[in-house]
C-alpha cells in the first residue's frame, strides 16, 4: 500500500498533535504556577504547547515541495500476522493468571509463531511446545519466578 | 600510584565467579544478538534488565554492557556475511565487507574486523580510565542550571544528528520527555498523565517501555520479511585469520577510526553509528587513488569497525561520570543503575568505586572474551547466522512478556509493553525513530527537576542560564546544533528546488 504526501503529512502530523493536546489538557487540569514557583501542571503544558508546534511545523513541512517530509510512503500490510502476534500477548495475558503459565506461554508461542505465513500449523505447534518446555524450566525451575504452572485448580 | 590502584580494584571486583560470568553472558549474548538480523541490542539489553533486579550492581552493569559492546562484534559478522547490518552501526561495514567476502576472502575480513574491534575498543577504555575521574571532578561544581543545559544539548543533539529528519527527532525527544513525567509529580504529590488507571501512579516501567518500542515493535516490523535466508556466505575455514598485506594495510585505518569514534563517542547524541560513517568517509578521502572503496577496500572494514568500538566505550563516559547518558543505550544503562539505587554521576566514581571500575575492568576482559569467541569459534555464529527468524521471534516474544511480567509480577505492565509496541510501531511506520523518545523518557524528571530547581534558585530569572560559564558554553553549542540542522534543512530543499 501506497500512502500519498499529503496523507502521510496529515497522520504524521496528528500522531504527535494527540500526544501534545493530551499534555496541554493535562497541564489545565493541575496549577501551572509561575517561573519561580513552577506548580505540577507547568512541564506538561510546556511539553504539550511544544508538541503541538513540531506538529505544526511537521505538517507544513510535509506539504512543502522539497522538502525531506515531502514524500510518499510504502506501507507493508501485514495484518494476518500483526494480528496474531498481539493476540498471542493479549491471551498471556488474559490466561497467566488466571487459568496458569504453562497454557499462557503455549497459547503465545503458538500464535505468534503462526503470524508469519511460512510457518506451518505443525512447526508453530512444535515451537510452542519446546519454548513452554524450556521457558518454564528456566523461569519457574531456575530462576524460581512464583508463578503457577496451573491455576484453574485455586 | 593512584590509577593503578583502581585498577586493582576493578579486576578484583570482575573476577569474582559470580562477576566473570555475568560478564561473560553478557557479551555472549550480545554476540549472538549482534549476528541475528532483526535483533538489536537496545531490545536485547531491555529485555535482560529485568533478570538484573536481583543481581548485584557490579554483576548488572558488567552483564548489560557486554551485551552492547558485544553486540558490536556480532555484528560485522552479519554485516560481512550477509551484506545485512545486524545492528544499524554497521551498515558502513557492508560496503566493503560483503563485496570482500563474495571475493573469497570472508575469512580475513572477519578476521580484521574483530582486531579492528579490539583495538578501537581498547582506544576507547584507555581514554575512558583517563578521563572520567577528571570529568567527574570537574562535574562535582556543576549547578542545576548547568545540569539542565547539558541534558538540552544531549536532547538536541539526539533529535538533530539521528538518521531521518530533525523536526520528528524532537517530535519524538518531547513525547519521550512528557511519558517520562507520567505518574506521581516529587514536589507536589499529585498523579499526573494516569488517565484514571490506579496502575499508572508509578508511571510507565522503563523495562516495559523499551521492550515495546523496540522488541515488539521490530517484530511486528520484521514479520512475514525475508531475513536474508539462503544469501549467507561461507567462511571457508574453521577459524580467522589474515590473508597477504591486509592486516599492514588496515592499521592506520584502524587508528584514525579509533580516535574519530572515541572523540564522537563522547559527545551526546552521536555515537557509534555516525562515528563509523565519519571514518568510512575519512578513510575514502585519504586513500584516493588506486584504493576503490565499495568493491572490497579492507581500509573501508578496518576504519569503521575500530570507530564504532571506540565510541561504544567512549558513549560510558559522560553517563559514568555526569549520570546524563547520550543515546539510548546509555539511557537503558543509567535505567539499570537507578534501579539498584545508585545514581550516576560525579559522586559515584567515589561512592562506588568497585562498580565504576569494575566495569572498566569488565571491558578488558569482556573484549578479550569477545576475540576469543569469533576467531576460533566463528562456525558457531555462521550457524546461529542460518536460524530463520520466523522461528526466533516467538521465543523473543516469549522472554519479552516473561521478563516485564518478572519486574513486579504485573500483567498491567505486559499490557504497558503491548500498548507501547504498537504505538511505537506506528510511529517507526511513519519514519519517527524511536531512540530519541527512550533518551527523552529516561532524562524527563532529571530535566524537570533540575528546571525547576534553577528557577527557584534564581527566583525566576531566565539569565540564570547563561550566567554560568559552563551552562553559557554549552548552549551555545546547542543553538549552533539547531541553526546546523535548519541551515542543512534549507540547502537540501534548494537542491531540490533547483
Amino acid at each position: 500500500m501506497v500512502i500519498g504526501k499529503r496523507l502521510n503529512a496529515l497522520v504524521s502530523a496528528a500522531l504527535i498533535a494527540v500526544f501534545g493536546f493530551i499534555g496541554v489538557h493535562e497541564g489545565l487540569s493541575f496549577n501551572i504556577g509561575s517561573v519561580s514557583r513552577m506548580g505540577p501542571g507547568f512541564f506538561p503544558m510546556a511539553l504539550g504547547v511544544i508538541l503541538v508546534v513540531v506538529s505544526a511545523v511537521i505538517l507544513v513541512q510535509g506539504f512543502l515541495p522539497g522538502s525531506k517530509l515531502n514524500e510518499t510512503l510504502q506501507l507493508d500490510l501485514e495484518l494476518k500476522g500483526w494480528l496474531l502476534v498481539l493476540a498471542g500477548i493479549c491471551s498471556f495475558i488474559l490466561l497467566g493468571e488466571v487459568v496458569g503459565f504453562v497454557p499462557a506461554i503455549f497459547a503465545l508461542v503458538f500464535l505468534s509463531a503462526l503470524g508469519d505465513s511460512r510457518n506451518s500449523l505443525k512447526v508453530s505447534l512444535i515451537a510452542a511446545a519446546v519454548t513452554t518446555t524450556v521457558g518454564f524450566v528456566i523461569f519457574g525451575v531456575l530462576l524460581r519466578i512464583p508463578m503457577n504452572a496451573f491455576a484453574w485448580g485455586n | 600510584m593512584d590509577l593503578l590502584h583502581n585498577i586493582a580494584i576493578g579486576f578484583s571486583s570482575v573476577l569474582t565467579p559470580e562477576n566473570l560470568m555475568y560478564s561473560f553472558i553478557g557479551v555472549f549474548l550480545g554476540n549472538v544478538v549482534g549476528v541475528l538480523p532483526g535483533v538489536g541490542p537496545l531490545a536485547a539489553i531491555s529485555m535482560v534488565l529485568p533478570m538484573t533486579y536481583t543481581m548485584g550492581p557490579e554483576a548488572a552493569l558488567m552483564m548489560l554492557a557486554g551485551l552492547y559492546y558485544g553486540a558490536q562484534y556480532g555484528g560485522a559478522t552479519t554485516a560481512i556475511l550477509l551484506n545485512l547490518p545486524g545492528i544499524a552501526s554497521h551498515a558502513v561495514t557492508c560496503l566493503d565487507g560483503h563485496p570482500l567476502a563474495q571475493q573469497g576472502k570472508a575469512s580475513s575480513t572477519l578476521f580484521i574486523a574483530m582486531i579492528a574491534s579490539f583495538f578501537g575498543a581498547t582506544i576507547g577504555i584507555i581514554l575512558m580510565m583517563m578521563f572520567s575521574p577528571i570529568i567527574s571532578e570537574l562535574a562535582l561544581e556543576f549547578g542545576a542550571a548547568d545540569y539542565f543545559s547539558i541534558i538540552m544539548l544531549g536532547l538536541l543533539a539526539a533529535a538533530t544528528l539521528s538518521q531521518g529528519s530533525a523536526i520528528k527527532g524532537l517530535a519524538m525527544v518531547a513525547l519521550g520527555l512528557m511519558v517520562g513525567i507520567f505518574g506521581i509529580d516529587v514536589n507536589s504529590g499529585l498523579e499526573r498523565f494516569t488517565f484514571g488507571i490506579h496502575e499508572m501512579g508509578e508511571g510507565i516501567s522503563l523495562v516495559a517501555l523499551a521492550v515495546g518500542i523496540f522488541g515488539i515493535a521490530d517484530i511486528l516490523q520484521n514479520i512475514n520479511k525475508n531475513s536474508g535466508e539462503g544469501s549467507l556466505l561461507g567462511v571457508g575455514k574453521r577459524t580467522l585469520r589474515p590473508e597477504g598485506d591486509d592486516l599492514r594495510k588496515s592499521a592506520l585505518p584502524a587508528l584514525r577510526g579509533a580516535g574519530i569514534g572515541s572523540i564522537l563517542g563522547i559527545l551526546p547524541g552521536v555515537g557509534s553509528t555516525v562515528s563509523a560513517f565519519m571514518s568510512y568517509a575519512a578513510e575514502k578521502r585519504v586513500n584516493r587513488g588506486p584504493i576503490k572503496f565499495g568493491e572490497g577496500a579492507i581500509q573501508g572494514v578496518a576504519g569503521p569497525e575500530a570507530a564504532n568500538n571506540a565510541a561504544a566505550q567512549t558513549s560510558f563516559i559522560p553517563t559514568m561520570s555526569l549520570g546524563i547518558p547520550g543515546d539510548a543505550v546509555m539511557a537503558l544503562m543509567l535505567g539499570a543503575l537507578l534501579i539498584q539505587g545508585i545514581q550516576p554521576g560525579p559522586q559515584m566514581i567515589a561512592q562506588h568505586p568497585t562498580v565504576f571500575w569494575g566495569l572498566i575492568a569488565s571491558f578488558w576482559i569482556g573484549n578479550l572474551l569477545l576475540l576469543i569467541l569469533n576467531v576460533p569459534l566463528i562456525g558457531l555464529w555462521v550457524r546461529i547466522l542460518s536460524v530463520p527468524y520466523r522461528l526466533i521471534y516467538p521465543a523473543i516474544l516469549f522472554f519479552i512478556c516473561m521478563g516485564v511480567y518478572s519486574v513486579q509480577n504485573s500483567m498491567f505492565d505486559v499490557g504497558v509493553a503491548m500498548v507501547c509496541g504498537v504505538i511505537g510501531f506506528i510511529f517507526m511506520k511513519f519514519e519517527y525513530e524511536r531512540a530519541p523518545l527512550l533518551l527523552g523518557f529516561v532524562l524527563g524528571p532529571l530535566l524537570e527537576e533540575h528546571f525547576r530547581r534553577a528557577l527557584i534558585l534564581s527566583r525566576g530569572d531566565f539569565l540564570v542560564f547563561a550566567k554560568s560559564p559552563i551552562s553559557a558554553t554549552v548552549l551555545l553549542i546547542a543553538l549552533a546544533l539547531v541553526v546546523y540542522a535548519l541551515v542543512a534543512a534549507q540547502l537540501r530543499r534548494r537542491r531540490a528546488a533547483a
